[in-house]
């Protein structure tokens, strides 16, 4: 860091950082032979050992210069900034991998057998300029107004679509401090109105249909893979193939938001802030589906419009009774989400991104109960629409949506929402004579999830039935809560409003008690402050969700971990 | 000052980098539009065209899970396959997606190769080039004969695409044929005559017997005809029958010169799990695919007769005197199989462990997901694998010379063009020595196409070729509307079933279990299917597909 001032009021600062950072992973994957009850080997799992050893080079550069203008003139406050920065970033990485080792205790490549042994190695590397300038002004501390301007390019775009403008603005009025309001000011101890609209860009281009959610340095770079294989002759030969598009159009995505809000203290001891905010994001960085037929992987683009209108309102309240200290804080928020335009299509199984719905809404049929033996006419035939495979009395009926006699695709309709309305937390605080306790409550009050497979359906690729599953269908129990029992029948797993859930819920998320010892005991010793607790995370959840499973699951199988609770205790202690 | 100026050339010496900062392309790969100009790169690029063979479903090679989506094959778990063969299928059935997805992945790399390759030309040996485009022809086609048959009509793409020139209507099927067919002549000209299988390479054989096999399935006789006479012509010198039928499906087998195209896999670099999805539960196999009973009442007795007919047949030893390729084509109770005695009766608690030399409990009989159907396909179970059930690299068939021998057969006869080649032809596959079975004689046009169609499922049973078979002779709105059975779980039935001229049985006047029933002294019912003959002669067209591109129409009651 350089800093240079040459007069009261201009600052020139310099900053360069480098980053160098190395990881080693060296992951040993043990045979483990199993065994029947008479001692007879059964499976191995895995079939063989196997070691993989991986080492990643990583070297950022950050290099940053501003110039600072500071003055006040009179009753006004003026602040100017100009700057550059620029980010580059390269990785570089080798690995090997061997298998098949006859003496596990020595988890070294070299131990392996040489069969079959494998080498990989890599590198990529990105970079960021930018340029900005900021203002900011006050006057009496009761009028503040600031701006901001930045251009922002990055080495993941083609040449031509690298730069973006991203201006903000915004303004506040502390009220408190005027003249008029001064016969409130005892009781109002701050009150502030506050506006502002400004625009971000994001550059991370994440494969959206990939689990691992690793940055794509190159997304406009149509270029060959090297890494495919094939066989001749029982040796292995290199092969490559294109194997993504590329998208050469792509560029910065933007957001803009626009937001109003108000802060009032009161008698020292009350604060409440409310915010009202309305976000566009433009030309979203998805991975849209294309035409199959191309014979390649889908491509990040730009592929739309999405808005969050919403609003956060906080509330809390900090007081002393004697030796006895509180503070208890209430936030609750809401936003509605809406894709206004997608450019294409953007479909995942359940999950769809659809125009004028939310983002990952659940996309199925509509269930309207079980079919009945009431719904067949004298002659055993069917009188409703259609459904899958050998359908009867007691498994779901859905909506034919479009009148045509037959359940299938054109049926589906959006049936849900996956993203949370409605979150709140409370926290309240207390502590009296170093006893401190603190308790965290969050939740969400209005959201829908989906888990299917074995997690909750019955005899899903040969898998078995659940306790719950008891209560299915029969001519004696018409109102049950699942369906009738059927093995290797479709009809009741397509995607559908009956195995929709609410995933409302309320959590006590952390409750913790500590005592801190008082100074007069420590004098003697060389600790100066010394706190032993007793904490426990997600304690207690109340929500109508899936009996054992997570309220905040992904919609998947139920395979997800869920989280865990906690109990801990700890000691904190200062020399 | 001074620090002014130290400051100011500091920022001065990194801004003059600035230009050309952010012009970063990537460290790992050449881009597309400067590839292909040397030898090297054109080789690697024909190695990537064949990566579409290496697609598996389930770990299975990409053709053997259609066998289970046929009257003679079963899939346990609830997959779209299943949904599929259960005629309960929609657009959005993912395996008629995955198929059509690989296929296509195939084909836009040869349409690279062979849109591209000329920029290299100058710098490759004449004969290497033609030889690298032929290969790539071969491979298109064979991609494009796949998806022919499953889908119909489908895009015909000759070039790569672009998001921009994405949306292609399908073009008919009749044209696609006149397209591959045109290719593989082309190829054949041009390609080696000698048969190595473990090369991986067509061969100009291969072509032809692609052409044969396409031709056939299309009705261009003449074609067929010519293309597998082609084939027969350099027999004994590249193409021989093996007189050891179950050799073809065991390690050894992958030189043999019967095989005339398969795919390669190696140990490390690629494997599949038949051994797995196929093996008995001894075998440590999950017995996931199987082959439906019906299945193994099709072979004939000795004397050339179906059971129904013979008097060689004993319905309580169904499995003795019958055609040899039933018991190797199944593994049938009371055979050995991958070191066990295998044995599916109910009662049979214990059996014998053939290679611990011991009596063992016998999962067949008592495991809840041992085979549901009572047999379990042998072909490509291999006791190679047991120890690396998972890690199979034994090559699998795409086609061999005892299918082109019944493709000639069959075009002959429905050209009317009925002669002693003919049935000389169909008795080299009849009466290989390792399956002796009578001569078939009759020339009546009729009752020799049924021979040639039985010919085909006693010896083409679990090599994927089914469905095609099924679908052509428009019989699979009978065979598909039946249910799957499996054995009685404790006996046989009193009397073999009926059979027809086409080798499928019907077991009228059987005990079935009904579902819930006991199947101890009733066939079992494995699968109820159904069969829309408006509907289900075609897969789907991907769902997804024809959201992303509205040109494309959608095959006859999907949607």
């Amino acid at each position: 860091m350089l800093t240079w001032k040459p007069v009261e009021w201009l600052t020139f600062q310099g900053n360069y950082s480098p980053h160098y950072y190395e990881t080693h992973a060296n992951r040993f994957n043990k045979l483990v032979q199993t065994y029947r009850y008479d001692g007879t080997p059964y499976y191995r799992s895995p079939q063989k050992s196997t070691l993989e050893d991986r080492t990643d080079k990583n070297m950022k550069n950050l290099l940053t210069t501003t110039v600072t203008f500071d003055k006040t003139f009179g009753s006004h406050n003026i602040k100017v900034l100009g700057g550059y920065q620029q980010e580059d970033f390269r990785n570089e990485g080798h690995s090997g991998t061997r298998e098949n080792y006859a003496f596990p205790d020595y988890p070294v490549l070299g131990a392996g057998s040489e069969e079959n042994q494998k080498s990989n190695g890599w590198a990529s590397e990105w970079a960021l300029q930018s340029l900005f300038s900021r203002i900011n002004y006050d006057y009496q501390g009761k009028y503040l107004f600031e701006a901001n301007m930045h251009y922002d390019s990055s080495s993941r775009f083609a040449k031509g679509n690298r730069w973006g403008r991203f201006p903000s603005l915004s303004a506040g009025w502390r009220i408190s401090e005027e003249e008029f309001f001064s016969p409130l000011k005892d009781i109002v101890d701050n009150l502030k109105v506050r506006a502002s609209w400004g625009q971000l860009g994001n550059q991370n281009v994440i494969n959206t249909r990939s689990s691992n959610r690793e940055i794509n340095p190159y997304p406009f770079s149509s270029d060959v893979d090297l890494g495919l294989k094939y066989v001749f002759d029982k040796t292995v030969y290199s092969a490559a193939g294109i194997t993504s598009l590329a998208n050469t159009n792509i560029t910065w995505e933007s957001t803009t938001i626009t937001d109003i809000g108000i802060d009032i203290n009161l008698f020292g001891k009350l604060s409440f802030t409310a915010d009202y905010f309305y976000k566009v994001t433009n030309d979203i960085l998805l991975n849209l589906d294309v035409p199959l037929i191309i014979g390649m992987a889908a491509p990040a683009q730009n592929a739309g419009k999405v808005e969050n209108r919403g609003w956060d309102l906080s509330l809390s309240y900090t007081d002393r009774i004697g030796d006895f200290n509180y503070r208890a804080a209430f936030n609750l928020s809401d936003v509605r989400n809406k894709v206004l335009d997608m450019r294409g299509i953007d479909e995942n199984n359940l999950l769809v991104n659809r125009e004028g719905y939310a983002m990952n809404s659940l996309y199925g049929l509509e269930a309207i109960g079980y079919i009945q033996p009431e719904d067949y006419n004298a002659n055993g035939n069917y009188l409703g629409a259609e459904q899958y495979g050998s359908f009867g009395p007691g498994d779901i009926k859905y909506k034919d949506q479009n009148g045509d006699g037959v359940i299938n695709t054109s049926d589906y309709i959006v049936i849900g929402s996956t993203v949370p309305r409605f979150t709140y937390g409370l926290s309240l605080y207390g502590d009296y004579k170093g006893v401190d306790l603190n308790i965290f409550l969050q939740g969400v009050g209005k959201a829908d999830s989906y888990i299917y497979g074995q997690g909750v359906q019955t005899f899903v690729e040969g898998g078995t039935v659940q306790e719950q599953h008891k209560d299915n269908w029969t001519p004696e129990n018409r109102n049950a809560a699942f369906p009738r029992l059927a093995f290797n029948e479709i009809n009741n797993i397509q995607p559908s409003t009956f195995w929709k859930k609410n995933a409302a819920y309320l959590r006590v998320k952390n409750i913790q008690v500590g005592y801190t010892f008082p100074l007069n005991i420590l004098k003697k010793t060389p600790i100066s402050h010394l706190r032993l607790y007793v904490s426990g995370n997600n304690l207690l959840t109340f929500d109508k969700f899936w009996n054992g499973y997570d309220v905040e699951s992904l919609v998947e199988n139920g395979g997800h971990y869920p989280q865990l609770k906690t109990i801990s205790m700890g000691l904190d202690i200062k020399f | 000052m001074k620090k002014l100026i130290i400051f100011l050339s500091i920022l001065l010496a990194f801004l003059s980098g600035c230009s050309g900062y952010l012009d970063r392309d990537p460290l790992n790969n050449p881009s597309d539009q400067t590839f292909l100009v040397t030898e090297t790169e054109m080789e690697m690029a024909l190695a990537g065209c064949y990566n579409s063979l290496w697609f598996q479903f389930e770990a299975m090679s990409f053709y053997l899970p259609w066998e289970e989506a046929t009257d003679i094959g079963y899939e346990r778990n609830t997959t779209d396959l299943q949904t599929l063969t259960q005629g309960a299928a929609d657009a959005k059935n993912t395996f008629a997606k995955d198929y059509w997805e690989n296929f296509y992945k195939g084909i836009a790399k040869c349409n690279y190769l062979l849109q591209y390759m000329a920029r290299g030309e100058e710098n490759v040996p004449a004969s290497t080039y033609k030889r690298i485009e032929a290969e790539a022809r071969f491979l298109r086609a064979l991609y494009y004969s796949y998806l022919i048959e499953l889908y119909g009509d489908v895009p015909l793409l000759k070039e790569v695409l672009t998001l921009e020139t994405s949306q292609q209507p399908r073009t008919a099927k009749s044209e696609i044929v006149d397209f591959i067919l045109s290719e593989l002549t082309a190829a054949a000209e041009v390609l080696t005559d000698e048969n190595n299988p473990i090369s991986g390479r067509p061969t100009k054989g291969a072509a032809l017997a692609i052409k044969a096999r396409t031709a056939l399935y299309n009705e261009r006789w003449e074609e067929a005809i010519d293309a597998s006479s082609k084939v027969m012509a350099m027999e004994g010198a590249q193409y021989v029958l093996e007189n050891d039928f179950s050799k073809l499906f065991k390690y050894e087998g992958q030189t043999s010169k019967e095989v005339i195209f398969s795919i390669q896999y190696l140990l490390g670099t690629k494997v599949h799990a038949n051994y797995r999805v196929f093996g008995s539960r001894n075998g440590l196999g999950h017995t996931n695919k199987k082959p439906a009973y019906q299945l193994a009442d099709s072979w004939e007795c000795t004397d050339g007769l179906p059971i129904d007919k013979s008097p060689l047949f004993d319905p309580k030893n169904p499995f003795e005197n019958r055609d040899s390729r039933l018991g190797y084509t199944i593994a049938v109770p009371g055979s050995e199989f991958l070191g066990f005695q295998f044995e599916t009766h109910g009662d049979s608690l214990e059996c014998w462990n053939y290679l611990a030399e011991t009596r063992v409990e016998n999962l067949e009989a008592i495991h809840a997901y041992a085979t549901f159907t009572g047999i379990c396909w042998r072909k490509y179970a291999n006791i190679e694998d047991k120890d690396g059930l998972n890690d199979c690299d034994m090559n699998t068939i795409v086609i061999r010379y005892a299918e082109v021998l019944l493709t000639y057969a069959e075009a002959k006869i429905k050209a009317g063009q009925i002669d002693a080649s003919v049935l000389e032809a169909i008795n080299k596959v009849h009466q290989r020595p390792s399956v002796n079975m009578p001569p078939i004689t009759t020339t009546d046009p009729e009752q020799l196409f049924y021979a040639v169609c039985r010919e085909r499922k006693y010896e083409l049973s679990g090599e994927g070729l089914r469905l095609f078979d099924i679908r052509r002779w428009r019989i699979a709105e009978i065979v598909m509307n039946q249910p799957l059975l499996g054995r009685m779980k404790k006996s046989y039935p009193d009397k073999a079933p009926r059979i027809d001229e086409y080798a499928n049985s019907f077991y009228e006047g059987i005990p079935v279990a009904d579902q819930g029933e006991s199947a101890d002294y009733k066939m079992r019912l494995v699968d109820r299917r159904t069969f829309n003959k408006d509907k289900d002669y075609l897969w789907p067209i991907p769902y997804i597909e024809r959201q992303t591109n509205p040109e494309l129409t959608q095959n006859p009651n999907y949607e």
